[in-house]
């Protein structure tokens, strides 16, 4: 719901509070009076207008709706004047008052009640803004519910299957295209040409390309704000020069090109390529490049510029099958339907690989993954939530045991039950909407750094504290402080009017008590459910850290570089090698290197680059292992064991023989227990002989398990992406410049990527898991405090309460140690209780939890028994500190008081 | 309803008695009075959309205003904006409130005379 939406429909609800006859005659005109007041220049700041035009709107329609109500039904003559006031409003007023009156005498308890609420109310709301922006996303799309996305999955009968799914081939998508009447329309495109060098400026810049087909736009079902799309004759390898076109984000439009309309027709270069630009994409533009999610990583989808498919580099090459295809179901078709269709199309085309397709709804796919890791961050601030409001309760139970007498003497002078009611639920109100304010500006600051400390999650730049997100806020808080306020203020004003008077009002019923104590038993245990889940993210964290990754990185530096094919490209016979090469030979120089190598990328930050490759042309099915272009060396450079024949060496060149080295997943795939070494394998770009296996190694993600991978030579096989590394001496972060001028110094035009470092690079591959388990420590600790403040309230009440009972025992010569015991056992057991109780729940939900650890399973008796105890240690610490006052009772002065 | 004396409508409320005001200088719709009156006031008297047409429902009930066609039929947005003029009854109040709070003012003056003096 957008904004200018939610405003009209605060006005419509504020309409309401006018009588009918109003209404009837001024509804459009004051409407219209709104909105125009609305854009006047002193409501224009965004934060502090909006507050001020509601704060005057609400203010008007009280006043006014209150004069016009009383001019219809003229306060009677003993009504009017002193005090009693006549309205409905004035009546609230004189209960605000009061309830403001009532709560500034308690101060430590409207204090701890509204910063309870208001912590609460915070790590909910700001979630919620985080759940808000990133997965009920407003999409551009039109129609979203009838886009699909469509992939395709080999199967064989017997033997090799790839797992999971594969992109479509150019020649697949059109098959697709012509034949199926499942579809309205269908689309391919790629997110996967890595960073491009945008020349023409005085710098080089790097800038993200996609590529599309014409149909792109008309399948989602958007336009371009300026200009046009591609035109279906600019696209395909046919489409020669005319394909020379290009359309750019709103982003870069405004930012790179000041949103001047005269772009069109102007032309930008694109790794040496001219383009004329034809077309501004909507703002907000996104289109996410599903597979990046494969490796971990998900892609926030904002491409710079978009390209023709075919345009001029990017060929049909065989068996790429780099196109993420999207439909649009034809109107009355079911996703079954286009699977069926769909995967005949592609059986009659190629049935020799026995092709089967799987079509999903998009909109799903594009937060696959991101929705249950932040689901769970949102049911752990709604428990955090309920255990504040678990707070409220017992310190409202509290409160009202304290408050017994003075209910019974206003009942006893004559106010009434609902008088009595009335004052409470205002009470709790004030407390609600103190709490709300409070966690709004908890959520304000709470989102910033959820927002900063983020790891790359799609969308996540958009989250922020908007209209929807204060409402939200403002709900929460005030239902919370009602239910969890009032019931149990109502509870014990009920049993007590009336009674306590005579009773003298010095115990609190042990109904109440009771009442108290299991509120806490509850609050505790869920405290527990968010221990335990954040003691084992905790440990699984740790013990993801430490896997092996199958070589050494430390001390390495890494730089990367996008070659333009203009001059590097496939056809450029050894251009690349060339180019690397000599970059090698002056990085070797730098100061404080050991030792150079490079590759077309390194295993962290992983770009998913899988090429069909089997070991037989026979064999009907292939595997889809990962491809490394390496220089010589590169194997023992990363530290990857060699573990039978040979690695690749500097003879390996572009006039050897290929040659390729395969690690040990991918030999046991292919040949099972057959050794490898001198066999062939095949892949898209020809027939290589094995002469060597090395062992396995994470990629992208140290959770996952090590991929099929194969190494080339990467003077066999050029790539237009390198990225060199270093192995240092002393810090890697040092070398870095002396490796970009090191590019430079061979090739002054090329933008070059500072990757930093391996180490770093890894590490950062589990920021996923950091940013969860932070989280979900910080709900548990301030559980942990807000469950505290109960514990020592429980007990300090206790000894409130129990003062005279104390100072009579002692006078009967019971020691203060028994005492003292007696005081603690309750609060042990009601934290025993507690503790037990929230192991059990634990232990219930813990396949909610099994998903999101590594290398620990969801129940782990240590995490389990650990918790527990150290849970009932914080128990009694909070309840000794309280109760250690029963040392100062003074039984002479108790006595006196009888 | 209608009284030919007109001190029986007497004293107006600020917000009639300003929007009297501005119908007296020509013919005029709901939002675009409370930005003269602002204005004229320099903010101090701040007319909320509620407020307004409630005074200006209980001047017309009363008929010292009245509902009339826009001034030029083609202004722009007229189309949703209904306009007001003020009534020769109105008119006529409008001055008696005037000369009343002439008389106020007088006699606040004067007594400051006094304390002065």
């Amino acid at each position: 719901m957008n904004q200018r939406r939610l405003e009209r429909l605060l006005l419509a609800f504020l309409l309401r509070l006018y009588p009918a006859e109003f209404r009837a005659h001024f509804q459009d005109q004051w409407m219209a009076f709104l909105v125009e007041q609305r854009l006047e220049r002193r409501y224009r700041r965004r934060w502090s207008g909006g507050l001020r035009f509601w704060m005057d709107v609400i203010k008007d329609v009280l006043v006014s709706s209150v004069r016009m109500r009383r001019e219809r039904h003229p306060p009677t003559p003993q009504h009017r004047g002193a005090g009693a006031g006549g309205t409905v409003l004035d009546f609230v007023g004189q209960d605000f008052r009061f309830a403001l009156r009532t709560l500034r005498r308690r101060p430590v308890y409207a204090g701890v009640a509204v910063l309870t609420l208001g912590l609460g109310v915070g790590a909910a709301t700001a979630m919620f803004s985080v759940v808000d922006g990133v997965l009920l996303t407003r999409t551009l799309y039109r129609d979203p519910g009838r886009l699909v996305s469509i992939w395709q999955r080999i199967g064989g009968r017997k033997g090799l299957t790839a797992a999971g799914e594969i992109r479509l081939k150019y020649d697949e998508y059109k098959a697709i295209r012509v034949q199926s009447t499942a579809f309205q329309n269908v689309a391919v495109y790629t997110g996967d040409w890595g960073e491009s060098t945008l020349g023409g400026g005085p710098r080089p810049e790097l800038v993200e390309v996609g590529a599309a087909t014409a149909s792109l736009l008309p399948v989602l079902g958007i336009t371009p704000v300026l200009g046009r799309w591609f035109l279906p004759d600019e696209e395909g390898n046919r489409a020669g020069d005319r394909a020379r076109v290009t359309v750019m984000s709103y982003g870069t439009w405004a930012g790179r090109f000041g949103a001047d309309p005269g772009v069109l027709g102007t032309s930008v270069t694109i790794d040496g390529v001219s383009y004329t630009v034809i077309g501004v994409l909507p703002r907000g533009f996104r289109l996410q490049w599903l597979s990046a999610s494969f490796t971990g990583a998900d892609d926030p989808g904002s491409r710079d510029f978009w390209v023709p498919v075919g345009s001029p580099e990017w060929g049909e090459s065989p068996g790429s099958t780099q196109w993420e295809a999207i439909g649009r179901l034809a109107n009355g078709a079911t996703l079954d339907e286009a699977r069926v269709e769909t995967g005949q199309i592609l059986k009659a085309a190629w049935p020799s690989q026995h092709p089967d397709a799987l079509i999903r709804p998009r909109m799903k796919e594009e937060v696959r993954g991101l929705a249950s890791p932040i689901l769970l961050l949102f049911g752990a601030t709604g428990l955090l939530l309920l255990i504040a409001c678990g707070n409220v309760a017992a310190l409202s139970l509290g409160e009202m045991q304290g408050r017994t007498q003075e209910v019974a003497t206003r009942v006893a002078i004559g106010a009434g039950r609902l008088r009595i009611g009335r004052q409470l639920i205002t009470e709790s109100l004030v407390l609600g909407l103190l709490g709300s304010a409070l966690g709004v500006l908890f959520a304000v600051g709470g989102t910033r750094l959820l927002v900063a400390m983020a790891p790359p999650i799609p969308r996540i730049d958009e989250v922020r504290v908007d209209l929807v997100v204060l409402v939200f806020a403002g709900f929460l808080g005030t239902l919370s402080a009602i239910l969890f306020g009032l019931a149990p203020a109502l509870v014990t004003a009920r049993a007590h009017m009336g009674s306590t008077l005579r009773v003298g009002g010095r115990t609190g019923s042990r109904r109440q008590a009771a009442l108290g104590r299991w509120v806490l038993v509850g609050e505790i245990s869920l405290t527990v459910v968010l221990l335990v889940a954040s003691g084992l993210l905790s440990q699984s964290l740790v013990r993801l850290l430490a896997v092996d990754p199958g070589f050494n990185p430390r001390n390495l530096a890494t730089v990367e570089v996008t070659l333009p094919d203009a001059r590097y490209g496939w056809d450029m016979k050894g251009a690349a090698w060339n180019f690397a090469d000599d970059v090698l030979r002056q990085m070797k120089a730098i100061p404080g290197v050991e030792a150079v190598s490079a590759a077309n990328m390194l295993p962290f930050p992983n770009k998913p680059s899988t090429w069909a490759a089997r070991a037989n042309p026979e064999d009907s099915t292939y595997l889809m292992p990962e491809l490394y272009c390496v220089a010589p060396g590169y194997l023992g450079f990363m530290g990857i064991p060699i573990l039978e024949g040979r690695g690749i060496l500097s003879t390996d060149d572009g006039r050897a023989p290929p040659v390729a080295v395969v690690n040990q997943s991918l030999a046991r795939a292919l040949w099972g227990d057959r050794s490898p070494v001198g066999r062939e394998l095949i892949y898209p770009a020809g027939r290589v002989t094995v002469v060597g296996v090395a062992g396995d190694t994470r990629q992208a993600s140290l959770a996952r398990k090590p991929p099929l991978t194969f190494y080339v030579p990467f003077a066999q096989l050029s790539r237009t992406r390198v990225t060199f590394a270093a192995r240092t001496r002393g810090r890697p972060e040092d070398v870095l410049p002396g490796m970009r001028e090191a590019v430079w110094h061979v090739d002054g035009s090329l933008a070059v990527t500072t990757s930093g470092t391996l180490e770093r690079s890894v590490a950062e591959s589990a920021s996923q898991e950091r940013y969860r388990t932070l989280l979900m420590t910080t709900f548990a600790l301030l559980a942990t405090a807000l469950a505290a403040v109960g514990i020592g309230g429980l007990s300090a009440r206790q000894v409130a309460q129990q003062t005279r009972e104390l100072g009579i025992r002692k006078a009967l010569g019971a020691p203060d140690g028994a005492l003292l015991g007696g005081m603690l056992r309750s609060v042990g057991i009601t934290g025993a209780a507690g503790v037990a109780l929230g192991l059990l729940v634990a232990y219930g939900v813990r396949p909610l939890l099994a998903t999101f650890l590594f290398g620990i399973g969801s129940f782990d008796p240590l995490t389990y028994g650990g918790i527990g105890g150290l849970f009932i240690l914080i128990a009694l610490v909070c309840g000794y500190l309280p109760a250690r006052r029963v040392f100062a009772v003074d039984p002479v002065r108790v006595l006196k008081a009888e | 309803m209608t009284s030919r004396d007109p001190t029986a409508y007497l004293p107006l409320t600020p917000a009639a008695f300003h929007i009297l005001m501005t119908l007296e200088e020509g013919v005029s719709h709901g939002y675009a009075i409370k930005r003269v009156v602002e204005e004229r006031t320099r903010g101090i008297v701040r007319l909320g959309a509620g407020t307004l047409y409630h005074a200006i429902g209980s001047l017309a009930k009363k008929g010292l205003v009245d509902e009339c066609r826009p001034p030029t039929p083609d202004a722009a947005g007229s189309s949703r904006w209904r306009f007001y003029e003020i009534t020769p009854l109105g008119r006529r109040i409008l001055k008696a409130e005037v000369g009343r709070l002439e008389a106020d003012v007088a006699h606040a003056r004067a007594s400051f005379g006094e304390a002065e003096g």
